[in-house]
């Protein structure tokens, strides 16, 4: 554990300077993270949970935690209507207390936070907190939710539809009869646990009616906005801080612990750090369970007339991501086809669940599961070849999506074609590893592909600033979060280039909300877009800036100056002013350039109408699966994928993205599932709980990562496209499709599990 | 947290042990951490035994091998005494958990921790394994089968001794099968440990499952069966009637009744691999 250094906190939060070393750092276990942050007084708190799924909230009896030596406050909902804020909310649809007063909604909701001299004495004396909670009856599935007379998870509502999106083109009724055969089937997917090695963690402190927090956020801004809100304060009044994160993967995207840690700082007097068991991370985000009805009619030719969906998602008992999550399966179930005539609709539904938030491919996974399955079965029925099938009705650039709007820049046959192509190279690197020979009698082998489109929030905003310290060297700074992605090299090197200055002397500042600028959140495969253009442009603007401050220091009008990687130089006199030197000049104003960039949806010309997303995020997957017939085990044999970037930046982290996209793929594809029997997680561990492994993945693993030609460079399309989530949703539907190439049998509900396998062989 | 006790000698250890009758020795420390992880009662007092050198020798002995109980399942899988004469204990140690437990768990505390759930406990079941104790008075020898099922009869006072060593007879046709529902470094769904030895009439088969319930369970029948050549529908009713009665697992990594289907798949790979070796 680290003290953090008063001073260094009054300058400025940790930057780094050596890129390089925060990989290392990280690998070599050496990083510090929220957890390692210590402040002096600090408590610590352990927040106490409703162990029933829905119920009135009668009581708390803390009398007995209260007793332990070294507890100093069991804080619940009581106090926070004493301190007048109950009725304070945040979160996405503003519907979130501090503490609930009445109602418990879920299991493993927050109803106290035990504030002791040491973690494990919070600990102890929060088991020993009494709830009396009268249970009531809880909805837990999407459609014992959205059924007639189902109880009311959020009080005050007419029904259990958080949202309901829906959107539809063209001539329906017309496809339909115009259609040779139709298609219909059913998949669905389980919850699931983002699962980052470092868990949720939040440290918080009151200084002088000024809040400062050290947060595991992906969202730094957002959490400071949501603190702000609760506690009635100017957003300046707020600083929010984050360390690299180890790990995020959507799960951290939304605010959670914060304004409960900071209520708990606040009525104890001193600042209080919460750090998650992992069985606090099974209770407090999961992924969306979905269920997916999607019905599709091909011509005599092969060509969609029409495709429909229904998904249903449960959202759990709070808001986190669930608007965006259900617009994103939306968009993205019915795939990059050429479909003339289409509706989705797509309905997320409250349940008395643990709440679903972000999970890395923000609701495209649950829907490429389906409609990419459902592609390769039309394909198979009517003896098309499914690359060929797909090739035949991709959308290829200027063409339109089902929505009706146009795409302008369209690379899924490109990314298809790479994948397969990275596939037949992989399969050269195959090591079948040491499978029991006697088993090989019952393997049946197969090959699947999928393809995934993904949108990225649109509108968002990001700021940047770009700043000459005194030392000469240039500072970075955004909110950003870096939680292994490595958004701090790539802010870098974009800050690198357009300054023309070598990398080393660019410095990344992290995300301190009291210095670092608005950055709407580190999610949606944005960072490398949307930050990465606001620091460009604030690089840019510190050019301009730093020649209008070297004009007034050297008395000479700005065209006779110009920008070099040495600083400011004069035409005529051949005299440079050096950035060491603008930094020192002057009245001690900085020169910085600051820009905001916003990706405004562009307007479909014919329709007028804005499009959904600003572009979109494209992969490819293709893959070798063996089936063991007898056991029902899957082993991926040979795994490729291929992603368009539009422009690399730091090519081993594009590398390393489009890998960690395969690899986290496979966990919800053949294992990973949370379910939820009685409301309460069945698994809260990670022993049990079946994240993959490196035994897992298999020794030939291919990636692309393809680039447009210089050609296309300018020409108004985002040349830095993120690749957060590119080939994420097209692992599950490819495996799906391998299995079924391989034996005939087609598992509708993930994970593809060997006790599924066994039952599709059954039903075969 | 327990006390903890760290004798340098055998003999200091049973005196630790007698001296105190609530300790429990503890080698690698395994099945105590996810005692500790799963919020169990953890003993008051423990003798650390795993460093004593009466417990980490691997020797000859007889046609087969003599392993201390405290030599870790990683010592196990690369030792050459081991390899060359009990590849099944060798293959079993190398299979079992992931490269983390492997070096710190004990064939010790595998064969008495939790019986039922262990790779090791099959393995040595079916090489009909001896197993060397000691008490306060003297160093005794049981079938490994024996000793089990007497605790099993005193889970409430399990008797007091602690284990030494380990002897097992050769056996050159051997077979291992153990089925991982995900790839990864994984607690089985089921693991069967299989020898045998003479031939044509007068072979014997020797086969046991462990992770399918709270105890190795023999595979009386269906040794039998596969060994007579059985048909796959005969065999799957050998395995019925060896697991008539019996509470299966039935847990996060299979269903009981995906355990029972997959039995004598595990059956016939196991006993194909061991013919194959004769």
């Amino acid at each position: 554990m680290t003290a953090v250094d008063r001073d260094a906190r009054a300058t400025g939060w940790a930057a780094t300077a050596d890129l390089e070393a925060e990989p290392r750092e990280r690998v070599a276990g050496r990083l510090r993270y929220v957890i390692d942050t210590e402040l002096p007084g600090m408590a610590f708190g352990a927040i106490v949970r409703s162990r029933v799924a829905a119920g009135r909230l009668t009581g708390i009896d803390a009398s007995e935690a209260e007793r332990v030596p070294g507890v100093f406050r069991v804080v619940s909902g009581a106090d926070v209507a004493a301190a007048g804020l109950a009725g304070a909310r945040f979160g996405s649809l503003g519907e979130q207390p501090i503490l609930p007063t009445e109602r418990v909604t879920y299991v493993g909701e927050p109803v106290a936070i035990v504030v002791a001299d040491t973690a494990a004495t919070a600990r102890r004396a929060a088991a020993l907190v009494g709830i009396a909670v009268t249970p009531a009856p809880a909805v837990l599935t999407p459609d014992d939710a959205l059924a007639e007379g189902a109880p009311i998870v959020r009080e005050g509502r007419d029904d259990n539809v958080l949202t309901r999106w829906a959107r539809s083109h063209g001539d329906l009724d017309g496809a339909r009869s115009r259609s040779a055969r139709i298609f219909r089937a059913r998949f669905s997917s389980p919850a699931a646990q983002q699962a980052s090695l470092e868990p949720h963690v939040c440290l918080a402190e009151w200084r002088d009616g000024r809040l400062e927090v050290w947060s595991t956020s992906q969202s730094p801004s957002r959490a400071t906005e949501d603190l702000a809100k609760v506690f009635g304060l100017e957003r300046d009044a707020v600083a929010v801080r984050v360390p690299p994160l180890g790990g995020g993967y959507g799960g951290k995207n939304q605010t959670k612990l914060e304004p409960l840690v900071a209520f708990a700082a606040r009525i104890s007097g001193r600042p209080v750090k919460v750090v998650n068991a992992r069985s606090d991370e099974f209770v407090t985000v999961t992924k969306h369970a979905a269920a997916v009805e999607i019905e599709s009619g091909i011509d005599a030719d092969g060509g969609f007339t029409f495709r429909t969906a229904i998904i249903r998602w449960s959202a759990g008992a709070y808001a986190f991501s669930s608007v965006a999550v259900a617009r994103a399966g939306g968009l993205a179930v019915l795939g990059p086809y050429r479909v003339p005539a289409a509706s989705v609709e797509s309905v997320m539904a409250w349940t008395n669940l643990p709440p679903a938030g972000s999970f890395r491919g923000l609701g495209v996974s649950q829907a490429a599961w389906a409609g990419e399955q459902q592609v390769d079965e039309i394909a198979r029925a009517i003896g098309a070849n499914p690359v060929d099938f797909r090739r035949a009705n991709l959308v290829r650039s200027g063409e339109r999506l089902w929505t009706g709007e146009r795409v302008a820049d369209a690379h899924w046959v490109e990314c298809l074609d790479a994948a397969v192509a990275g596939l037949e190279a992989a399969r050269s690197h195959r090591n079948r590893g040491p499978a029991a020979p006697f088993a090989s009698r019952a393997l049946r082998r197969g090959t699947g592909v999928a393809v995934a489109m993904k949108h990225t929030i649109t509108p968002s905003r990001s700021e940047a600033e770009v700043a000459v310290l005194p030392d000469g060297r240039v500072e970075v700074r955004t909110s950003a979060v870096d939680m292994g992605q490595g958004v701090e090299v790539v802010l870098a090197r974009i800050a690198a280039q357009a300054l023309w200055l070598p990398v080393e002397r660019i410095v990344v500042a992290r995300p301190d909300t009291a210095r670092t600028p608005y950055d709407m959140t580190t999610s949606s495969s944005r960072a490398t877009f949307a930050v990465g253009s606001a620091v460009e442009a604030a690089a840019r603007d510190l050019i301009d800036r730093s020649i209008e401050a070297a004009s007034v220091a050297l008395e000479v009008p700005p065209d006779r100056l110009t920008w070099t990687s040495d600083g400011v130089r004069e035409r005529s006199m051949d005299l440079t002013v050096s950035l060491a030197e603008l930094a020192a000049h002057g009245s001690g104003a900085e020169v910085a350039g600051r820009a905001t960039f916003v990706n405004e949806p562009d307007r479909d010309a014919e329709t007028g109408e804005p499009v959904s997303s600003s572009h979109w995020h494209q992969g490819a997957v293709a893959l070798d699966a063996s089936v063991d017939a007898e056991t029902g085990v899957v082993r991926i044999e040979a795994l490729a994928g291929a992603a368009w970037a539009g422009r690399v930046v730091n090519e081993p982290g594009a590398r390393l993205q489009n890998e960690g996209n395969l690899i986290f793929g496979l966990g919800p594809a053949l294992a990973e599932a949370l379910e939820f029997p009685d409301g309460a997680p069945a698994v809260a561990d990670l022993l049990d709980y079946r994240l993959p492994t490196i035994r897992d993945v298999p020794w030939a693993l291919q990636t692309a990562t393809l680039e447009m030609d210089d050609a296309a460079a300018g020409d108004g399309h985002p040349e830095r496209h993120g690749l957060g989530e590119s080939l994420i949703p097209a692992v599950a539907p490819a495996l799906g499709t391998a299995v079924a190439a391989a034996t005939g049998a087609c598992v509708r509900r993930l994970p593809i599990s060997p006790e599924r396998v066994l039952t599709a062989l059954d039903d075969a | 947290m327990p006390s903890l006790a760290r004798p340098a000698s055998l003999d200091e250890a049973l005196g630790a042990l007698r001296a105190e009758p609530a300790a429990r020795p503890v080698a690698g420390g395994v099945g105590l951490l996810l005692r500790a992880a799963f919020g169990e009662s953890l003993p008051d007092h423990v003798v650390a035994v795993g460093r004593l050198p009466e417990l980490r020798s691997i020797e000859p002995e007889r046609d087969g091998v003599r392993i201390g109980a405290a030599v870790t399942l990683a010592e196990l899988a690369r030792s050459q005494i081991v390899r060359v004469r009990a590849p099944l204990l060798a293959a079993a140690a190398e299979a079992a958990a992931n490269p983390g437990v492997r070096t710190t768990a004990t064939l010790g505390g595998n064969l008495l921790d939790r019986p039922g759930a262990s790779d090791l406990v099959a393995t040595a079941l079916a090489l009909d394994a001896e197993v060397v104790s000691a008490d306060e008075r003297a160093e005794a020898t049981h079938t490994l089968r024996s000793l089990l099922e007497t605790r099993a009869a005193n889970a409430d006072h399990p008797p007091r001794l602690l284990l030494v060593a380990i002897v097992v007879p050769r056996a050159d046709r051997w077979g291992f099968e153990r089925l991982t529902t995900r790839g990864a470094g994984d607690r089985p769904a089921a693991t069967v440990a299989m020898s045998f030895s003479g031939s044509g009439e007068r072979s014997t088969v020797a086969a046991w499952a462990t992770w399918i319930a709270d105890r190795p369970v023999p595979l009386v029948k269906a040794g039998r069966a596969v060994l007579d050549g059985a048909p796959d529908a005969a065999l799957r009713a050998a395995v019925d009637e060896d697991l008539d009665g019996l509470a299966m697992a039935d847990d996060l990594r299979a269903t009981a009744a995906y355990r029972r289907r997959v039995l004598p798949v595990l059956v016939r790979r196991a006993f194909e691999a061991a013919r194959a070796r004769g």
